[in-house]
């Protein structure tokens, strides 16, 4: 037992902020960058067209998405159009789903109503979910570890406020070049400064995961197997589905019902079209509203009877206050609601968490030098290996996302699973680099890590130039701010790594020969 | 834009305040200065009041949900910049809340 609580709760800090901490670093990455997750979708299919959301004629749109999948899947149990409406849905796009479990999608260009080719790439919608989902391991696994890592973080926000002694004194206290304290400064700038932002996302984070982890709850006051799906059929009423009838008749037209929506919300405000059962007796058309203003995003449902075009129900954009109490959670952890300039400083913030994983981590190396002598040969150990992770982590993950976009533009475009194979790359060089930094000297490590960061992000605009002409001296003419940004941004981030190996390098204080053992580092 | 520009001022100079409130980091600014800002309860208030004014025009400009949220983004810009500020040009902090200052008001005059 340790002395104090304060004791206590510093060492919980440090063994749930270690042992967990290249895996929450990976989910802030992921996360941050998943915050971009369609600009990063378009600049992985430079195929597609500048978006047009602001002309959109909804019944065109519609009757073009119809067309297309009656055209390619006749006979699915679930289409869906989705129109172009903003920057999260910037694109008409069909989705349809058969009975037999085989899906398909494809933009369509507005114009003409035409499929546009594209080339085979999850883009950086998969970056979004492997925030939650990781890869290669199954969904039961993942859903229950990343709920127990995310407790964890909440765990280590709060044992860091109560052990931080003069948290408001220290509020706007760094002091560069001073080693250790450096480092702590930093660590604690990070965190504090961003304490809102970083309680409300991992809070909501939990509660994303509420009905897995707490199935008994529902259980409780709804029984056991069926109440479970009387649940959610309570609280999300508009997932309500029907059977199928098996017996065939011809699905209503659109226009009418388009007009009913029009009636109801005003021009302009339907998002997205869903057909359940189409071509069958029993077909539903549901009409979704466009997505409200602020954290709760629920947009209003009108369903009508797929064969008489009949209104059956209308489902309000607020439920319950209990749901809204979930969506508000939801909808600021996701924070799609904010404008332009409110994307930017939730950007910095998610920054800002990743940098207090990354100063954390480094953090507990740089206390644990100056004690390593010969006496505690588990310890040089486990430094040596936390140190070497951190490489292989801190700098070698950004290393392999930009490995995962060198690909996209760098595999060939007829080449059979390329999407699946872009994230290979990125977790294959992800690897290498976890190799590299297990076998090379820690400081020549940091600096050939660095070093490689700085090449990998400052070439990839280049890289785009040679394979593609989206590259800047299009973009940025022509005002494509998704193209321009992205290139942009991958400068920035070149340099930023470029100007940390060169002041690593500069560093005449540490030497390779001092550099597990100095103080000040 | 320019909302955002005005909010970010007004949290900018509210920091600052308060940041020059602390004893810790009065000590970079000359003597005449600092010692005015020995009342520090005042000082204090006057950083305190500019942050509710700016958390005023996040809510009356983008609700309350959204404001709230806005406000809390700029805080932490706004707390990052003075910490930098602080840690390598601690001698430009007061010029440029002056400059702050002005430019706020610019901003509502034209």
């Amino acid at each position: 037992m340790k002395e104090t609580f304060r004791q206590s709760m510093a060492w919980l800090h440090t063994w749930s902020g270690l042992v967990l901490g290249w895996l929450l670093y990976f989910m802030f990455v992921t996360g941050t960058a998943g915050y971009l997750d369609t600009e990063i979708d378009r600049w992985m299919q430079p195929e597609l067209p500048v978006a047009e959301t602001s002309s959109v004629d909804e019944q065109q749109a519609v009757q073009s998405g119809l067309s297309r999948l009656n055209q390619k899947a006749p006979d699915a149990d679930r289409w869906f159009i989705a129109l172009p409406q903003d920057r999260n849905n910037p694109y008409l796009l069909t989705f349809w789903s058969g009975a037999d479990g085989n899906t398909g999608n494809n933009v369509l260009d507005m114009a003409s109503g035409e499929p546009l080719t594209t080339r085979d790439s999850h883009g950086g919608q998969l970056l979004y979910q492997m925030h939650w989902k990781l890869h290669y391991l199954p969904r039961i696994f993942t859903n229950w570890f990343i709920t127990f890592v995310t407790m964890f973080m909440f765990i280590a926000i709060i044992t860091g406020i109560i052990i931080h002694k003069n948290i408001f004194k220290d509020f706007f206290t760094f002091r560069p070049a001073k080693g250790q304290r450096s480092w702590l400064d930093a660590h604690n700038l990070m965190s504090v400064l961003s304490l809102p932002f970083q309680l409300m996302i991992t809070y909501s984070g939990l509660i994303f995961m509420m009905f897995i982890v707490m199935p008994v709850m529902i259980a409780a006051f709804y029984g056991g197997d069926n109440g479970r799906d009387k649940f959610f059929e309570e609280i999300f009423p508009d997932s309500v589905q029907i059977e199928k009838a098996d017996q065939p008749a011809s699905l209503t037209a659109l226009n009418p019902l388009l007009t009913t929506a029009e009636s109801h919300w005003g021009e302009n405000a339907v998002g997205y079209v869903e057909i359940n059962h189409p071509g069958d007796a029993h077909a539903r058309v549901t009409i979704s509203g466009k997505a409200g203003q602020g954290p709760i995003r629920n947009s209003p449902k009108l369903i009508f009877d797929g064969v008489s075009g009949e209104l059956l129900d209308e489902i309000p954009a607020k439920t319950s206050a209990t749901r809204a109490t979930r969506d508000v959670f939801l909808g600021l952890h996701e924070g799609l609601f904010a404008g332009p300039f409110l994307r930017v400083l939730y950007l910095l913030s998610g920054l800002m968490g990743t940098l207090m994983i990354a100063t954390g981590l480094i953090l507990w190396t740089r206390k644990r030098r100056p004690r390593l002598d010969k006496k505690r040969p588990g310890l040089a150990k486990g430094v040596d290996l936390v140190e070497r992770l951190n490489i292989g982590t801190i700098i070698g993950l950004p290393i392999a996302i930009g490995a995962y976009f060198w690909a996209n533009r760098l595999l060939p475009l007829e080449m059979a699973g390329r999407a699946e194979w872009e994230a290979h790359v990125m977790f294959i060089v992800w690897l290498l680099m976890l190799m590299h930094a297990a076998l090379r000297p820690l400081r020549r490590g940091w600096l050939e890590q660095l070093s490689v960061a700085s090449g990998v992000f400052l070439l990839l605009p280049v890289v785009n130039a040679l394979t593609t002409d989206r590259h800047l001296g299009q973009s940025l003419p022509a005002g494509d701010w998704v193209f321009a940004g992205f290139d942009l941004s991958m400068l920035v981030l070149g340099f930023v790594f470029m100007a940390i190996a060169i002041k690593l390098k500069n560093n005449k204080t540490i030497t390779a020969k001092n550099f597990s053992r100095h103080k000040l580092a | 834009m320019i909302l955002n520009l005005q909010i970010f001022l007004t949290t900018f100079i509210g920091m600052s305040i308060l940041a020059l409130s602390m004893r810790r980091h009065a000590q970079h600014l000359p003597s005449k200065i600092s010692q005015r800002l020995n009342h520090r309860r005042l000082v204090s208030l006057a950083g305190w009041t500019a942050l509710s004014m700016a958390l005023y025009l996040c809510i009356a400009h983008h609700g309350i949900s959204t404001g709230w949220v806005l406000w809390f983004g700029h805080l932490t810009a706004a707390a990052l910049s003075v910490a930098f500020l602080l840690s390598y040009q601690a001698k430009l902090i007061m010029r440029l809340v002056i400059m702050a200052i002005l430019a706020l008001s610019m901003t509502y005059i034209i």
